[in-house]
């Protein structure tokens, strides 16, 4: 293993741990407008979309089967729900390389989201009684607020632990992907606008004109 | 560009991992708490306590500033002006009424400690919570004690001199605690000083169901007032046929809304919790004396 990978692997491993200690015992302790923020779905995104999608889906499963291990809980629910939800991040991370300046806010957003409502999902399909309709969507709609308001030091943190491995992939500086791949069948590869190939062939284009 | 060596592994990585999780899903759900993944679990608990337990006390004061911020929040919309008027003087209140809380809450312990309200076997332990359930869908805390402090599972739990839950899972410096508003919760509940039992749960499951609890499978004929306290009964079924994990006597709750229909229909009447399920930072485990 290169100094890099240990490197990565460690501060990882101390992120996650971290991350799933301060949501337990520091975050349940606060409610805002009767809600717990929850981190975690947010920092298993922000791994898939910086590391992509085999470390989104570990770092998922890590973290999913810590949370239902502490929590006393069905284990394999987060774990399941976040593995899938890293894997999906990485792989949008390897197939679209979204740069938009709010990537990170909607990614938060859309984790929580995705998070709350597949829990609830799996609640239902093992059984649980549920709890009234309004309660739940008011946490839902609250936890991708939460989520949005989170992805900015978030991200910090997971490019932080990151970091050894990510070279010249670091989001921040490297650059942009020159062809977007398919995300389906039906689609086919275009060229990324935001790319540097895809700026020069504009330029050269309107200095022709 | 990836190679198909990578993609392959890439692909059978992901699937890995979810094959993983719904292998950990049906064996937990399976199998008997005693088994493997249930002892584990445990184990991660106790390993891990400590380093809640430590977190948890580190942000006592400034949860108590927030936990204050949102109650004042809520207060506002009746009287936006004066608050603002008074907040800088509230900062300095709130941290006063605080350390008064706890201490009233302290005192009440140590009252019921000292009260004779129940079995002389009993004795309680006072432990603080730790951890909460971030979600709807429980109503469950962990405790900074344990097994080497006498706690055992199904032991009843009281906060602010009423009961919480009970013990669910017991490490050996943690313990989980299942709340009466949890949807898997469900205690023999009588109307002080009268003959009308029913089993009190939850309508609704976790947070959902804090404010609104259930007196169900009340048969006996009897007037339910509003305001009527509900204790435990002691008894699973009629007095003195099955004895419940409970003590008789210990408050519950008061009778908030009895509707003649629901419960001609249903058998079944609202009640509100002393207890603040969603606030609860201290509570008492009545453990067994003599064990």
């Amino acid at each position: 293993m290169t100094p890099e990978a240990t490197s990565t692997l460690l501060r990882t491993s101390v992120v996650v741990l971290g991350a799933v200690i301060v949501q337990l015992a520091v975050l349940t302790q606060f409610r805002f407008f009767g809600v717990v923020p929850d981190i975690i779905p947010v920092l298993v995104v922000m791994f898939g979309l910086l590391a992509g999608s085999t470390m989104g889906a570990a770092i998922g499963f890590a973290a999913g089967m810590l949370v239902d291990m502490l929590l006393i809980q069905t284990l394999g629910v987060s774990a399941l729900l976040l593995t899938i939800g890293g894997y999906a991040a990485g792989r949008l991370r390897e197939l679209r390389d979204p740069v938009h300046p709010l990537v990170n806010q909607v990614a938060g957003a859309l984790a929580s989201l995705y998070f709350s409502l597949g829990f609830a999902i799996m609640q239902f399909s093992l059984g649980q009684p549920a709890p009234l309709f309004w309660p739940l969507a008011w946490q839902t709609f609250w936890a991708a607020v939460f989520g949005a308001l989170l992805a900015a030091p978030v991200f910090r943190v997971a490019r932080w632990a990151v970091m050894p491995g990510l070279g010249r992939d670091d989001p921040m500086f490297r650059r942009r992907r020159a062809v977007l791949a398919p995300t389906s069948v039906l689609e086919k590869p275009t060229i990324n606008p935001r790319s540097r190939v895809r700026r020069r062939a504009d330029r050269l284009r309107g200095r022709g004109r | 560009m990836p190679n198909r060596k990578q993609i392959r592994r890439r692909r059978l990585t992901a699937l890995g991992l979810i094959v993983a999780s719904f292998l950990a899903l049906t064996i937990y759900f399976n199998e008997t708490t005693s088994g493997a993944l249930h002892t584990i679990q445990r184990g991660a608990m106790e390993v891990v306590s400590p380093l809640q337990d430590l977190a948890s006390g580190a942000i006592k004061p400034f949860r108590d500033l927030v936990n204050w911020i949102g109650d004042s929040f809520d207060a506002k919309s009746e009287n936006e002006e004066l608050k603002r008027n008074l907040q800088d003087a509230r900062i300095q209140a709130a941290r006063l009424q605080q350390a008064d809380a706890e201490n009233e809450k302290l005192r009440a312990l140590l009252d019921f400690n000292e009260s004779d309200v129940f079995p002389s076997d009993r004795k309680p332990v006072t432990a603080r919570v730790i951890v909460a359930s971030p979600t709807e869908w429980y109503a469950r805390v962990t405790i900074d004690k344990g097994s080497t402090s006498g706690i055992k599972v199904n032991q009843p739990v009281i906060a602010d001199g009423a009961l919480a839950g009970k013990v669910t899972t017991v490490s050996p410096h943690a313990a989980q605690v299942t709340l009466l508003t949890d949807s898997s919760s469900g205690v023999a509940g009588r109307i002080a000083g009268k003959n009308i039992l029913g089993i009190v749960k939850t309508g609704a499951g976790g947070r959902a169901g804090a404010e609104d609890l259930q007196l169900a499978y009340v048969r006996e004929r009897g007037e339910i007032r509003v305001g009527h306290m509900v204790v435990t009964s002691g008894t699973v079924t009629e007095p003195t046929e099955v004895e419940s994990l409970f003590p008789a006597g210990i408050p519950i709750g008061e009778i908030s809304r009895v509707d003649s229909e629901e419960r001609q229909l249903y058998g079944r009447v609202h009640l509100k919790p002393f207890v603040d399920m969603r606030d609860i930072q201290i509570v008492q485990v009545l453990t067994k004396a003599k064990d």
